[in-house]
């Protein structure tokens, strides 16, 4: 491992520790057993089995958004339409499994492609948009998110609505839809194989493809690719629609996996928390596991505390944010870096 | 470029400032200039200013200064009076080993016309002339050197022949393709090298391994390529060669590229565009900031393309070089080729100075020689 990539990770870790040492302060100052807090904040997740799936269970929808934005940073691309996709597939994906009449196995599959396949023809649009005309992916991607959440909010409300429920939720999906639970007392569910193989297939297409070299070289030096004859109107459309298609499985293995009806009435989050899971993995795919891990011990730890104690689960916000802001930020820990790289060269 | 220079000279002196140092700050002048910029610093130096002046050109650290110190690698060789060293014993020191300056050229194997420039104008949005009916041919196993002071259409004559600039009038034809009806892949596929000037713009990715930026040129063929998977080994193992043949310093094939020196960065630079065995080259200031054993090095390499019947079009600042490379000669001055010399012994470093400053120009009919 090249000495820079071993500070990156190095830095990753100071930022994740100065976090956890902001949430204590916290806890120190709103907690009256500040120290029963700390200890169910960081011990918690790791006390039961049940708590254990819930890191898994959450971690797997983070996994997905993350590796679409990972694969977007790569190429350069601040792009944060994997929320609104999310939403959009996770309720196409919930009329499939509604609607279509399939056996077992492959109606969940259908199900998840149909998902993917519609994420991939909205990334489309700033993909275009930008690949064409260079209007910000970040601006239209954005405005896009609204625009998605409303038509996966009619799609619920007109078409798949259950009248028999009081809340607003859609019918129930199919047994034949429904992904297995893997591990009993659990709700860790099959969408986790679906995570891990399509990390490595991200993987190898990032790093081991002829078209994720053009994807990164086109991120890391536009005009450089440019000149080696890579077709940068194709790489920037082709990062659109991975990205698109990987937010889109997402969506349908959460809903899948998770509920039994598509519940969701307001974008969930998954598409930014994608943002912040790239930049913390270093938008590595392999990376993507461990952070989409680390943020679900966090969301875990932080709804036992906001169970058993005093301490509400907003805090894990601010320190979200925190992690956010050392990490994005270049300069941190800067002048150690340039000292840790030398050391290599002596 | 030339009048940023000197800006930059006067505000430095206008703030009252008691030491000078001016890294490399001829290489964009014209010799005339460099002569007047000369005879100021030394009347600055009589008037008490410290000057410290860096260069790769010997000749002028010869001329100017007073002691000389000489760094290689980061280390100090040493520093001595200047009138006790000839500019042999300094290159000497300056390289590590001896090179022979005088480069070996054989006679031009003259083949086709690989590049043919017609009636190229260009104008800026404000409707001011750049380039004004430009017109040369370079046929293959020739080095055509461009002289001219920077700013006078050099760069714009470039980005409209790499596609980087939309033509307006005239064609340019490289290896029989209009560049104007193919895009850069097919550019690139007709043997098209480019040494770019500004090498962290176009030339390398920073972020990239050194392997990922000597394939950029060849990723997509079958010998590194399989169904679309790069074949990891051959790629490490081509790059591996180039990083030893170029003597590349750097930790291997994994080095980050933006972690390397300018000269190194250069030399992966060339060996990618010399290695696709390209039938037309365009270098633009191949050895800019770049260390003497390097520029020793890419001098060869251009030479050799040369022999191999490659048709190199050389730009660069530095009028050794253009005179050391070059099988010809054509200045440009204010967008207009001034002259043409169709060979290169015997010319006078000043008359080429005269015309790259517009003073001196050629009748039409030499001119119309670089057709």
């Amino acid at each position: 491992m090249s000495r820079e990539k071993s500070f990156n990770i190095l830095r990753t870790v100071v930022a994740m520790i100065i976090a956890t040492l902001v949430a204590f302060t916290i806890i120190l100052l709103v907690s009256e057993n500040p120290l029963e807090s700390i200890k169910t904040f960081i011990i918690g997740p790791f006390t039961s089995l049940r708590y254990l799936g819930n890191i898994v269970e959450v971690a797997i929808p983070l996994t997905f958004s993350g590796l679409a934005m990972a694969v977007l940073f790569q190429t350069s691309l601040f792009n944060l339409g994997a929320e609104g996709i999310f939403f959009l597939s996770g309720a196409l994906g919930a009329l499939v499994s509604i609607w279509v009449p399939l056996p077992g196995f492959i109606h969940p599959l259908f199900a998840i492609l149909v998902g993917g396949t519609a994420g991939a023809a909205v990334m489309l649009i700033p993909g275009i948009l930008k690949a064409k005309f260079g209007a910000s992916e970040l601006v239209t991607s954005l405005m896009l998110n609204n625009i998605l959440l409303g038509v996966g909010c009619y799609i619920l409300n007109n078409v798949m609505r259950d009248p028999n429920v009081s809340s607003l939720v859609s019918f129930k999906f199919a047994e034949t839809a429904l992904l297995a639970k893997l591990i009993t007392g659990t709700k860790v569910h099959t969408g986790l194989l679906i995570a891990i193989g399509t990390v490595i297939v991200v993987y190898i297409f990032l790093y081991k493809s002829k078209w994720g070299y053009e994807l990164r070289m086109t991120g890391i030096n536009k005009e450089f690719a440019e000149f080696s004859g890579i077709n940068i109107v194709k790489v920037i459309i082709l990062a659109h629609i991975v990205a698109g298609f990987l937010s889109g499985m997402g969506g349908v293995i959460e809903n899948l996996g998770m509920h039994k009806r598509f519940e969701w009435t307001a974008l969930p989050g998954y598409g930014f928390d994608g943002a912040m899971i790239a930049m913390l993995a270093g938008n590595n795919p392999i990376g993507v596991v461990g952070a989409a891990l680390f943020v679900a011990y966090l969301r875990i730890g932080a709804d036992l505390v906001n169970r058993f104690s005093d301490i509400p689960t907003e805090m894990i916000s601010i320190l979200q944010c925190v992690i956010i802001l050392l990490i994005s930020a270049e300069r941190f820990l800067h002048k150690y870096k340039q000292k840790w790289i030398e050391k290599e060269a002596k | 470029m030339g009048i940023k220079q000197k800006v930059e000279i006067l505000k430095a002196l206008a703030r009252g400032a008691k030491i000078l140092i001016l890294d490399e700050p001829t290489a964009v002048l014209a010799p005339q200039e460099t002569e007047q910029l000369f005879k100021e610093l030394i009347y600055l130096k009589e008037q008490g200013h410290t000057i410290i002046f860096i260069s790769h050109k010997i000749r002028e650290v010869k001329r100017i200064s007073d002691h000389v110190t000489v760094m290689r690698g980061g280390i100090c060789e040493g520093t001595w009076k200047t009138v006790d060293k000839t500019e042999q014993e300094i290159s000497r020191k300056i390289v590590g080993f001896e090179i022979d300056t005088d480069l070996v050229k054989q006679d031009i194997n003259l083949q086709e016309s690989r590049i043919q420039v017609r009636d190229v104008n260009y104008h800026d949005k404000e409707n001011v002339p750049i380039l004004k009916d430009v017109n040369f041919t370079v046929k293959g196993g020739t080095i055509l050197g461009i002289a001219g002071i920077q700013g006078n259409g050099q760069v714009e004559l470039i980005e409209l022949m790499t596609k980087s600039r939309k033509m307006q009038s005239g064609s340019i034809i490289i290896n029989g393709q209009d560049i104007q009806k193919i895009n850069m892949k097919q550019l690139r596929n007709t043997s098209f090298g480019y040494i770019p000037e500004d090498r962290l713009r176009q030339g390398i990715a920073k972020d990239a391994t050194i392997m990922e930026n000597i394939i950029s040129n060849k990723y997509n063929e079958k010998e590194y390529c399989n169904h679309g998977l790069l074949l990891r080994k051959k790629c490490n193992r081509f790059a591996n060669e180039e990083i030893q043949s170029y003597g590349i310093k750097c930790s291997g094939t994994g080095h980050k590229t933006g972690m390397l020196s300018g000269g190194n960065m250069q030399k992966v630079v060339v060996a990618r565009e010399c290695n696709a065995q390209p039938k037309v080259l365009i270098a633009e200031q191949p050895t800019r900031g770049v260390d003497l054993g390097a520029a020793h090095i890419i001098h060869k390499q251009l030479l050799k393309l040369r022999d191999e019947g490659c048709a190199i079009l050389l730009i660069s600042a530095d009028l050794n070089e253009v005179m050391k490379l070059s099988d010809a000669i054509i200045v440009i001055y204010e967008g207009e080729i001034v002259a043409y010399y169709p060979e290169v012994s015997g010319i006078s470093e000043a008359r080429l100075g005269l015309c790259m400053l517009g003073v001196e120009r050629h009748d039409s009919k030499t001119i119309k020689g670089a057709i």
